[in-house]
């Protein structure tokens, strides 16, 4: 087939269903921005957890007995792990402020201490993806039987919760989101097929003058692709201008989060939603054109 | 050139459209088909361009057999075969030169070869002058004219005519049916449906009449074209 042709035809019907068009496009762009801003919501509270995710660190005592050679040992030790993302060495006196300045005005209770008692730690934060139980109780089991080390911490109750709730967190995102998307489908398919539908006499006079399924359906995809990925890129355009307005108009303590502020998509998540309408739209004109192909 | 053995066409258990029909057309005839409505003149002439499959029973059509033929191939049997239609079937929002060109379109033939042959055929059908108009813009027998030129485009051997005039005043009825024999003088095949009996005294040619989806009579067995189911009713 002329490729060329299926061109023409297709802007032709472009040309005479111009008002079809612009509704069915309207009707897409809503599904596309519910979807995409569940995205946007999706990839906030994301970042949240991530940022509390970050909290997550393996606290490393070492003996008393333990000098400046066993502590650059273990250091080098651990600095050459690949699921260490960053070491901290605090020392006895370090930690000794730290505990000040969170008993704040009881702090005075230490000051009948004639010897600092808490001893010197590495703190270590993990890469993300070893953010997990088994791995961190396995480190730690580990660390725990070096020579050096006292004693190794990781908030182990703290940390069961944590990462259960992460994982009920991450489960309901993709089922929030997995049903989003079909309802999403199901809006894309059930309004390419209204643009099909209009056009099943056309279809069939094609059909009965000898045209090929193949020859038919053509620009038909094209139109049901157009629709979709132009939807798709409103709906970013709008949910873009809306993130800017938000910004400059509304001051929510984000610090709350530990966050600067919300973030937008991702460009890999707007081409992936962008792909996504162009699947969409290819999946609703093929299985609604078959409907109206028997003639 | 079109042969039907024992064709039947039977819908649910109850609805017979077609029953047990026996027909040979031979090459460059004309041949109406007749009837009440209900008869299955639509039923006989969709079988023949594979819009229906028969029940039982062949369909042959230039010695091959098209009656359990398989979907990929019945665009490549349409191509071969001139359908026109009681509501002409032509797509609004193109002009008559589209209509008509998009059968050569959908062979491939090239843009300076499409164009001629287009202009061509609406001279034939005498539309010359109506190329760039849309069909919503002609009159009935216009319309139908463009319908006739997309169905000859391709120069079918075959010319299937589902009351072609049915929608046209006597005039115009006229017109079309001088177009429709002058096709069949070059020596296309026409089976013509219609139950207009003036057009058929008008215009004598062979008659296969149907009555409740059965052979009621066929002007060729009883040597000279009759009216039997014109004088029955």
């Amino acid at each position: 087939m002329k490729l060329g042709f299926a061109f023409r035809l297709y802007f032709q019907n472009l040309a005479a269903s111009r008002s079809l068009n612009i509704l069915s496009i309207g009707i897409i762009t809503f599904a596309f921005l519910i979807l995409g801003m569940f995205m946007i919501a999706a990839r906030n509270m994301e970042l949240v957890v991530d940022k509390w995710g970050e909290q997550i660190q393996v606290v490393v005592f070492l003996k008393d007995s333990a000098g400046e050679a066993d502590r650059a040992r273990v250091e080098r030790k651990l600095a050459f792990r690949p699921e260490v993302k960053k070491l901290g060495y605090v020392s006895e006196a370090q930690a000794l402020e730290r505990l000040k300045g969170m008993l704040g005005d009881k702090a005075t209770v230490l000051s009948g201490m004639d010897k600092n008692p808490l001893p010197a730690s590495i703190e270590i934060q993990l890469q993300k993806k070893y953010r997990n139980l088994q791995f961190i109780e396995a480190l730690a089991a580990q660390i725990n039987a070096w020579p050096e080390v006292e004693n190794v911490f990781y908030g182990q109750r703290w940390l069961k919760n944590f990462l259960s709730l992460y994982r009920i967190f991450k489960l309901l995102t993709y089922a929030i989101g997995g049903l989003i998307f079909l309802a999403s489908g199901f809006i894309v398919y059930n309004t390419v097929k209204l643009t099909v539908y209009s056009r099943r006499e056309e279809i069939g006079i094609m059909k009965l003058v000898g045209a090929t399924d193949g020859f038919i359906r053509i620009p038909f995809l094209l139109e049901g692709v157009t629709q979709a990925v132009s939807a798709s890129i409103i709906s970013l355009v709008l949910l873009f201008l809306a993130w800017v307005i938000f910004h400059q108009t509304i001051r929510i303590p984000f610090q709350l989060f530990a966050l600067g502020g919300i973030s937008f998509l991702t460009p890999g998540q707007m081409i992936s939603l962008v792909a996504a309408a162009a699947f969409l739209g290819i999946m609703g004109s093929m299985v609604s054109f078959q409907e109206f192909l028997r003639v | 050139m079109i042969e039907l053995y024992h064709l039947t066409k039977q819908y649910e258990r109850d609805i017979v459209a077609l029953s047990d029909i026996n027909v040979k057309i031979k090459k460059g005839e004309f041949c109406y088909v007749t009837g009440p409505s209900g008869a299955g003149k639509t039923t006989l002439l969709k079988m023949l361009f594979a819009a229906e499959c028969p029940s039982s029973g062949q369909i042959l059509i230039s010695g091959r057999n098209i009656s359990r033929i398989k979907p990929r191939d019945i665009p490549y049997l349409r191509r071969q075969i001139g359908v026109v239609f009681q509501d002409f079937k032509l797509i609004n929002h193109w002009t008559v030169y589209q209509n008509v060109a998009f059968v050569l379109e959908i062979l491939g033939a090239q843009g300076k070869d499409v164009r001629r042959v287009v202009l061509n055929t609406l001279k034939r059908v005498q539309l010359h002058h109506r190329v760039d108009s849309y069909p919503q813009k002609l009159s009935g027998g216009e319309q139908q004219r463009v319908a006739i030129a997309r169905a000859l485009i391709n120069q079918p051997q075959i010319l299937l005519a589902d009351e072609p005039t049915g929608n046209l005043d006597p005039e115009i009825t006229d017109e079309i049916m001088k177009l429709f024999v002058e096709i069949n003088d070059r020596g296309t095949t026409v089976l013509f449906a219609t139950h207009d009996r003036n057009l058929i005294r008008a215009y004598p040619k062979r008659i296969i009449s149907l009555k409740g989806g059965s052979l009621f009579s066929d002007s060729e067995e009883s040597s000279s074209p009759t009216l039997e189911l014109g004088k029955k009713r």
